[in-house]
């Protein structure tokens, strides 16, 4: 690293770094996607991610790349956004940018939630049926909405194929760039994610949901990264899939807007309705779960 | 976080990371194998692994047309072996899956319907008439299937009795856990349908239409042992002296004795040339005991036929068309065509051509036909006092008989409960001296018929230790599959102790009918009723006959028996059943009786 661009840093901040390796990883994921693209079929998706995953040469890996890559984004993108509120970077930005750069915390979130869609396995099939009744739940545009990003079959995945692979992705390349005043990662961030995510994927076994939906009474719990969504989402879709994501976002999205001295109410009351959120779900996988007896 | 140290220590664990993925990909692509990944046009990678000739079960079900899932379920999407076979069905056709196996929609939907409800897979009859006899139900018609008795959370006796002793034979048994006798491989549908090969160990055996006499032997060697009869082996007890002609060994190595079988095994019947579909597969019905859904009787083939004949030309059953397409037969067979007890097509019942009254039976596994003997109108077949008699009770020429079993409980014991799958506490044991074989007992059915019979349960059982043992002592009609053209001879039942249930001695008849009653001694006398023997049904003229394993059923009356021996009395000089006293019996004991004909005394009779 240059002298000058370590200044560089030190006056944005660490946030700039976080920043940086979500780009980074962005690009891994577009990249990985875009080799996966011939290999999967929105019209058989499980027998396309079970030739991925055993079936071709070295496909696994790619998946792998994909997957560990996306990970990272969220994590990322979710930690640089807490980093930028703690030191108050959002300052620093309009607020037309600031919105679109808030953006893209939901995007990833739904690029995830669709690209675990397109799996097709069981778990995924009913992440989808619980994700239709919730687009259905939204007032007056419902079903529209939900055949818009849905698609109108249950069986083939084209609609939701298409949205993660260009509209999504499309999307939160521009507000990026846009954010980041960049169109790509710089290399050094690119070659740091691409080692770490390739590292990961070469040293863990991705997984891949069951292909049948059990007999037993149990239902099928979505990644870790939705934290239980499925079950909350299966009690309370209205609730849980979009009021409350809604309601997390409200107080951000006022930061621009509000006096410097509420700011801090904004930002506990944010907090106080995600840990809510969370803890509502985990409450409701629970009960959906059976676990509460 | 972006200097050069970071990234050669990101390189070199990535280096490591990467060994780990090449060896990854070399297990991978070594495992794969090189059969196809598609079967009946649909994705079936089971195949690229499981190609080879001998695990192709061949046939309708050949692995190129179904390939492997839509028996085994699993996923046939996938290539990695550990998520292909997560949810497989090793067993296929076991009736707790079999909605997703052999009876899905779009393949045996109507005919695994119906198995569930037949009686070899409910076993609403055994369980019915078990709980009866313990005194739990009052009578022994009953609704418990197999399924609810090896569910129950805490089984009564009568159904820890069952658990333990006989729930190891019903169709919903797999192979972990069901009765030592049954040798063949398959639960369900596959317990009659699958044929397994010579190294079951690696292959896989055929499935198909045919059902051999192996896949009914299993259990049914066991209780009445008709499979083994119709073979002509009658069972001993493993202390028994092997004191017959020919001692042998069965399928699991029970000793046994050759004895002569079944005439329609001797000219190579299998079990189901006479079964019809019904009789085994079921009905969509739940019969209650076995005779009610066996439809297929003697008369079916053998006449007289009641009725008016039906026409294959009014044919509506569907499965019986889809069965003569199956087997290759004409649409529209030459009439008449024969029916069972409740109308169901005897298929392979056909008429000669050319010849209008000679009908033959097809055989179903090799398309033999066997010419059909009708019954004679003859003096045999027109006796005076026969009309209630079933044609096996003359013409079952032995039967197993085990008068000396008993089944006893030890609270202390364990013994497996096919419920639990597993041990348990308590064991019911039965123990017996020997197996007997000999001419059946007569016993009257619940339709009034006169039929063969043979112990049937046996047993003193106290259920709590405060009630008072419960000693049964029940004898069961039953078709022993020993039938002989050659009918028992009149002496066998008209002159014999045993025949009447009366158990093993020595019968003192008084050959004129003015004489004082008969005399009977019993061999070993029942220490309880010392005018009855201990292996005895019933006592000689009793005031009420001996009790049967239905309500209904019994021994012969008092009256019933005076009958019989009656013509015990005239035997010795009119052995034949053309003798004109047999013309009209009643007249001729009327006359008798009244001295306008004459009787010489003979010496008294003795028999056994």
């Amino acid at each position: 690293m240059t002298a000058e661009a370590a200044a560089s840093d030190a006056r944005r901040g660490s946030s700039w770094q976080l920043g940086r390796l979500s780009m980074g990883t962005l690009a891994v994921t577009v990249l990985s996607g875009i080799a996966l693209v011939p290999l999967y079929s929105p019209s058989q998706p499980l027998a396309s991610l079970e030739a991925i995953q055993s079936g071709i040469r070295w496909a696994w890996l790619l998946r792998a790349l994909h997957w560990f890559s996306a990970l990272g984004l969220l994590v990322l993108t979710l930690a640089h956004l807490v980093e930028v509120l703690l030191i108050k970077a959002d300052l620093r930005l309009s607020r037309g940018k600031w919105w679109r750069a808030l953006l893209l915390a939901p995007l990833v979130v739904l690029a995830m939630v669709s690209g675990f869609v397109l799996q097709g396995t069981a778990d995924a099939t009913a992440a989808l049926a619980i994700w239709r009744a919730v687009g259905h739940s939204v007032p007056v545009v419902g079903p529209e909405l939900s055949q818009l990003l849905l698609g109108p079959s249950a069986t083939d995945l084209s609609t939701v194929a298409i949205h993660h692979c260009a509209t999504l992705t499309l999307v939160m390349v521009l507000l990026s760039a846009e954010h980041a005043r960049r169109l790509v990662a710089d290399a050094r961030a690119l070659t740091l994610t691409a080692l770490a995510t390739l590292g990961l994927a070469a040293a863990i076994a991705v997984p891949l949901g069951p292909a049948e939906a059990p007999t037993d009474g149990t239902f099928l719990l979505g990644p870790w990264y939705l934290l239980g969504l499925q079950g909350a989402l299966r009690l309370w879709p209205v609730v849980v899939g979009w009021l409350a994501p809604l309601v997390v976002l409200a107080p951000l999205a006022a930061l621009p807007i509000a006096q410097p001295q509420q700011r801090r109410p904004l930002l506990l009351a944010t907090l106080a309705i995600t840990l809510a959120y969370l803890g509502l779900s985990i409450h409701l996988l629970w009960i959906a779960q059976g676990w509460l007896g | 976080m972006f200097r050069k140290p970071v990234l050669i220590v990101a390189l070199c664990l990535v280096s490591v990371a990467l060994v780990f993925a090449f060896l990854r990909e070399r297990r991978r692509h070594q495992a794969l194998g090189t059969g196809p990944s598609e079967a009946g046009g649909k994705l079936e990678r089971c195949l690229v692994c499981h190609s080879g000739a001998h695990e192709d079960p061949g046939g309708a079900h050949g692995a190129v047309a179904l390939g492997c899932s839509s028996c085994h379920l699993g996923n046939p999407l996938s290539f990695d072996a550990d998520r292909a076979h997560a949810d497989m069905e090793p067993e296929p056709g076991a009736l707790d899956t079999v909605d997703r196996t052999c009876g899905r929609p779009e393949c045996h939907q109507r005919e695994s319907a119906r198995v569930a409800t037949s009686l070899m897979a409910t076993g609403v009859g055994i369980i019915a008439v078990n709980r009866w006899v313990f005194g739990e139900i009052p009578t022994p018609d009953g609704t418990d299937t197999m399924k609810q008795l090896l569910t129950e959370a805490e089984p009564t006796p009568a159904q820890d009795h069952l658990r333990k002793l006989c729930a190891g034979c019903h169709l919903y048994a797999r192979a972990d856990n069901r009765d030592d006798a049954i040798r063949r491989p398959g639960t369900g549908c596959s317990a009659c349908h699958y044929e397994a090969p010579e190294d079951s160990a690696t292959g896989h055996g055929s499935v198909d239409g045919q059902v051999p006499d192996e896949a009914c032997l299993g259990c049914h060697s066991r209780s009445g042992r008709i499979s083994l009869s119709y073979q002509g082996l009658a069972e001993l007890e493993t202390h028994q002296p092997k004191d017959c002609a020919e001692p042998t060994e069965l399928h699991d190595g029970r000793p046994a004795c050759r004895l002569e079988p079944d005439i329609h095994h001797e000219r190579g019947l299998k079990c189901v040339d006479c079964h019809l579909h019904t009789d085994l597969m079921g009905d969509e019905t739940s019969h209650a005991h076995k005779e009610d859904q066996v439809e297929i009787t003697c008369e079916s083939c053998h006449g007289p036929h009641s009725g008016p004949p039906a026409s294959w030309s009014s044919l509506s059953d569907e499965i019986t068309r889809d069965l003569l397409r199956l087997r290759n037969q004409p649409a529209v067979p030459r009439d008449p065509m024969r029916v069972g007890r409740r109308g169901t097509p005897l298929w392979n019942l056909q008429q000669v051509a050319g010849e209008p009254t000679s009908q033959q039976l097809v055989a179903k596994d090799n398309g033999r036909s066997h010419p059909v003997t009708p019954t004679p109108s003859d003096a045999n077949h027109q006796l005076e006092g026969h009309e209630r008699l079933t044609c096996t009770a003359c013409h079952s020429r032995w039967a197993p008989q085990c008068s000396s079993c008993h089944t006893h409980y030890e609270p202390g014991g364990q013994r497996w409960d096919f419920g639990k799958g597993a041990p348990s506490a308590g064991a019911w044991t039965e123990s017996a001296d020997r197996y007997d074989w000999g001419e059946p007992i007569l016993a009257v059915r619940p339709d009034d018929r006169i039929a063969p019979a043979i112990p049937g349960m046996i047993l003193t059982v106290q259920t709590h230790p405060t009630s008072k043992p419960l000693r049964r002592r029940l004898f069961a009609t039953i078709d022993p599959h020993t039938t002989r053209k050659e009918a028992r001879s009149c002496a066998s039942c008209h002159q014999s102790a045993s025949a009447l249930g009366w158990g093993t001695g020595t019968l003192q008849l008084a050959q004129r009918l003015d004489e004082p009653a008969t005399r009977f001694e019993p061999t070993v006398p029942d220490p309880d009723q010392p005018e009855r023997a201990i292996d005895g049904w019933t006592a000689p003229f009793p005031a009420q006959p001996g009790q049967g394993t239905r309500q209904t059923m019994r021994s012969l009356s008092a009256a019933e028996q005076r009958a019989v021996l009656t013509v015990g009395r005239c035997l010795p000089c009119h052995a034949q059943s053309s003798d004109t006293i047999y013309g009209d019996f009643t007249a001729s004991l009327a006359e008798l009786r009244q001295g306008s004909s004459s009787c010489p005394a003979g010496p008294e009779l003795t028999g056994r």
